[in-house]
This record gives structure tokens, sequence and C-alpha cells, in this order.
């Protein structure tokens, strides 16, 4: 039953890879590397209750803050850049 | 008994969580328009990966992982907007979505 969900995880992470590669503007990349962030965070948290142990959580918590911090300094970036 | 209805009730909130996350992913990749896919990439991220962590930690029962599960699920529901929110500023202040031209 793990195993189902694991395998549910991983077949939205390569849609949102698809999205990541195919995006017409950077917004979408920036969109889909986010929302691949939180299935990373997830990902961690299953495959760690899937080996028994529970030292995977911490990991978890550290992660989702430093993807956070990324992605407001990758917006604070482009908010001031035009395309051209 | 009680042990049966927590674990009957962790699977089904774990399925749950995975049929959304599904939907979110099958909506980012095929929504046309970058405004249109903000809606369901929030549902992936306040959702679907909320409803999974609170699956897994229904599973330990009361101990210490379970609070920091909720504590992840709590610090997601905070940041996971204002993320968004900031990106959606981001797409107006740059004037990225007016289309110069044959529009895809």
């Amino acid at each position: 039953m793990l195993a189902a969900v694991i395998l549910v995880v991983v077949i939205s992470m390569g849609m949102l890879l698809l999205r990541a590669v195919m995006g017409p503007s950077i917004f979408d990349k920036i969109l889909a590397m986010n929302c691949l962030g939180n299935n990373v965070i997830v990902l961690i948290i299953l495959l760690g209750s899937l080996a028994g142990t529970t030292n995977y959580v911490d990991i978890a918590i550290i992660y989702s803050l430093i993807s956070f911090v990324t992605i407001i300094a990758f917006l604070m970036y482009f908010k001031y850049k035009s395309e051209e | 008994m009680w042990d049966s209805v927590v674990n009957i009730t962790s699977w089904a909130v774990m399925a749950a969580g995975a049929f959304f996350m599904l939907s979110g992913a099958v909506g980012v990749l095929r929504m046309p328009g970058f405004f249109n896919r903000v809606h369901p990439a929030g549902v992936i991220d306040s959702c679907g990966a909320p409803l999974i962590l609170l699956g897994v930690a229904l599973q330990y029962g009361f101990s210490l992982v379970t609070v920091k599960i909720l504590l992840l699920i709590f610090f997601l529901l905070i940041t996971n907007p204002t993320a968004t929110h900031a990106l959606c500023q981001a797409v107006v202040i740059s004037q990225a979505h007016i289309h110069k031209g044959r529009k895809k």
C-alpha cells in the first residue's frame, strides 16, 4: 500500500518535470520546480517510513525551509527583470 | 479494535492525498495559460501533500515523530500560499503574461 502511494508521487513528479521542460516562460518553470520540491519532501518521508526508520523527518523539515528561501530568492530576482 | 480503526483511517487519508496529488499534476500539465496552471499547483501544495503526511503521521501513534510531522504540515500550509502569491505578483510586475504576436 505504501508502494502504491510512492508510485503515484513519482508519476506526479514526472508530469511536473515535463511541465518544467516545456513551459513557454520562466515562471512556468519556477512554478513546476516549487511543486517538485514539495513532492520531494513527501517522498523523503514515505521512503523513510518504508525503510522502518524515523530519522528522515528532520531532513524533510530542513529541506522545506531551504526550498522556501530559494523560491523567494529566485522570484526577487525575476520580478524586476523584463522579458526582452 | 482501536488500532484497526486508526490503521484504516490512515490508509484512507493517504489514498485521498494520492488522488489529489495526481489530479494536481495532470492539471499543471494540461491547463492552457499560466494563471490557469497556478490553481492545480495550489491543490498539490495545500491539499495533496498535507493529506499524505497526515496519513503517515497517524501510522505512528502518540510519539515524537507525529509532532514533527504536524510541525512540517503547519509550515507547509503557511509558506506555500506565500510563495504562490509572490510568484503571481512577480508575473504581473514583470508583465510576462502579455503576449506579443502569436499566442502559444
